[in-house]
């Protein structure tokens, strides 16, 4: 099984923040695109450590994880799910897990609706 | 007392059975805190004989002279003297959003309209009679804010002020000069020191992130124009040494939302304005206490709510509740409209998964100990207090862009 490992704080930024490129230099959108969707799309697990990060904000999450279900990569959300492991050591950060879960399924329902 | 000898610095050691005389080497860090202390000692000294020359010559030209006052005048770390004749304009004895709002915003919008003013004004021409003026006697000024009346500032409003004047210095690169700095209040002095703003006005530059008064930490502002983690991280690491992921996140989401919506691209702004945010914060150690502000200058939340596209869900609300369909430009339900698009949580950009910023601000409400979450948006005002339901208020002066105020029990020690 072919399986990825993206630890935020280390591959990408102690400080995620914003929604598009444009907000800052450690978006959501920057991180799809430069390490989630090509995870996502090249392995059979992602495994996605949270630990280390200052904080993980609502837009920042959505457009990262609930972005995936969109354009240009249209991804199915039982895809995206049974792939993703959200794994974190910090009991401060372990809401997050579910605040991810929601925004997929969100997505999900959106993009199969429209 | 015995004294130990490390590298140009005397300390004392305390004295007790079987203590000796220790030469010891300092480690690089501790020397360099030494050293950086002794320079603050000194910079503290200076300033403190500054003051007090300045307070003595003006004590004496006022009591030779009954044409008029004697002003002294900052600028980059020294001062002058000038005669005043004219208009002084008082500032409120309390700058305060909370307990003196009416006040303390007509103040600021005063402060705003004249730097926006002088800015816009060509530099004045010496003609004849002026350069012969200068070169007999003193300058002369003719009006000034007079912040000498201020007994009571909060660290937001020293934010706003601080913002008026920052906006002011990128715009038209003038700033005016601080009159009579020598007899401020101290506690003003110390916050407006702290936040940054005296070296606005140049009367020092302090540099230091920080300053320590007694039991508060009060943080130098930052101002950006993007939604930066790591600024907002270092100011809360400053402040607190524990993570606070919450506060991290609300914070990031007022910028964010600030980016988004406060300053649309293709919609007019108020003159001379800034594209920009500005952020500061202070704790009290004692208590826990911290007070985080956000600010920015852009087109309020009642004044883009029209812009949604769930406006039409944000609109049968207001209209259930009111009885008449919202109006942007009607500032007289600015409060109601602030805690309806807090209810709604929908942002202004129409699309679905879009709209938890305005939510996210509240979050770290939940998770401490005991605090308040206000909100100042043009007229309105959105208050919200651990374990109690939001409460709203218009007032009749507006604020010149959104306000966010985390006033919170926290722990952890800086």
């Amino acid at each position: 099984m072919n399986a990825r490992m993206i630890k935020i704080a280390d591959d990408f930024s102690r400080h995620p923040g914003g929604r598009f490129r444009k907000d800052g230099p450690h978006s959501g959108e920057a991180f799809r695109e430069s390490l989630l969707a090509p995870a996502i799309a090249s392995s059979d697990e992602v495994v996605v450590i949270l630990d280390g990060v200052a904080g993980l904000p609502p837009s920042f999450l959505e457009e990262a994880f609930g972005g995936l279900m969109r354009p240009p990569h249209c991804f199915t959300a039982s895809r995206v799910a049974g792939r993703l492991k959200i794994k974190t050591d910090n009991p401060r950060l372990r809401r997050y897990s579910d605040l991810i879960d929601g925004y997929i399924k969100a997505a999900g329902k959106a993009s199969a609706a429209s | 007392m015995f004294l130990v000898w490390h590298c140009n610095v005397y300390r004392p050691m305390k004295a007790g059975w079987g203590s000796r005389f220790v030469m010891k080497k300092q480690r690089p860090e501790k020397l360099a805190f030494f050293l950086k202390r002794a320079k603050w000692q000194e910079l503290r000294r200076k300033r403190f004989r500054l003051l007090r020359r300045a307070k003595r010559i003006a004590k004496i030209l006022n009591g030779a002279d009954d044409k008029g006052e004697w002003v002294t005048l900052y600028n980059n770390g020294n001062f002058e003297f000038a005669r005043f004749e004219g208009n002084r304009k008082a500032a409120p004895a309390k700058l305060n959003l909370f307990t003196n709002y009416e006040e303390s915003i007509g103040f600021i919008r005063m402060v705003r309209e004249g730097l926006t003013a002088a800015g816009s004004r060509s530099p004045a021409q010496p003609n004849r009679k002026r350069r012969r003026a200068s070169a007999k006697g003193p300058k002369v000024i003719r009006s000034y804010w007079d912040f000498t009346t201020i007994e009571e500032m909060s660290p937001n409003v020293a934010l706003m002020l601080a913002a008026e004047y920052d906006r002011a210095r990128r715009v038209g690169g003038w700033i005016p000069k601080a009159v009579s700095y020598e007899r401020w209040k101290p506690n003003v002095r110390s916050l407006l020191n702290g936040i940054g703003f005296l070296e606005l006005v140049g009367i020092h530059d302090r540099g230091d992130p920080y300053l320590d008064v007694g039991n508060s930490r009060i943080l130098r502002f930052r101002s950006g124009d993007e939604a930066n983690g790591e600024r907002v991280d270092e100011l809360l690491q400053t402040l607190t040494s524990i993570d606070h992921p919450e506060l991290y996140d609300a914070i990031i989401e007022a910028l964010t939302n600030t980016l988004h919506h406060a300053y649309p691209p293709k919609e007019r702004l108020l003159p001379d304005a800034v594209r920009s945010w500005w952020l500061s914060g202070m704790l009290d150690r004692k208590s826990g206490r911290l007070i985080i502000s956000a600010y920015d200058q852009g087109l309020t939340i009642p004044g883009t709510l029209h812009t949604w596209s769930k406006y039409r869900r944000f609109s049968r609300a207001f209209k259930r509740l009111f009885r008449v369909d919202p109006d942007p430009a009607d500032t007289s339900r600015d409060g109601a409209a602030i805690a309806l698009a807090m209810s709604v949580g929908k942002t202004s950009t129409g699309r679905e998964y879009r709209g938890r910023g305005l939510p996210a601000i509240e979050e770290p409400l939940e998770l401490s100990s005991d605090g308040q979450i206000v909100i100042y948006s043009r007229c309105g005002e959105y208050r919200r207090r651990k374990g109690q339901r939001g409460r709203v208020e218009t007032h009749a002066t507006p604020v010149n862009g959104t306000l966010v105020i985390w006033d919170l029990i926290v722990g952890g020690q800086p």
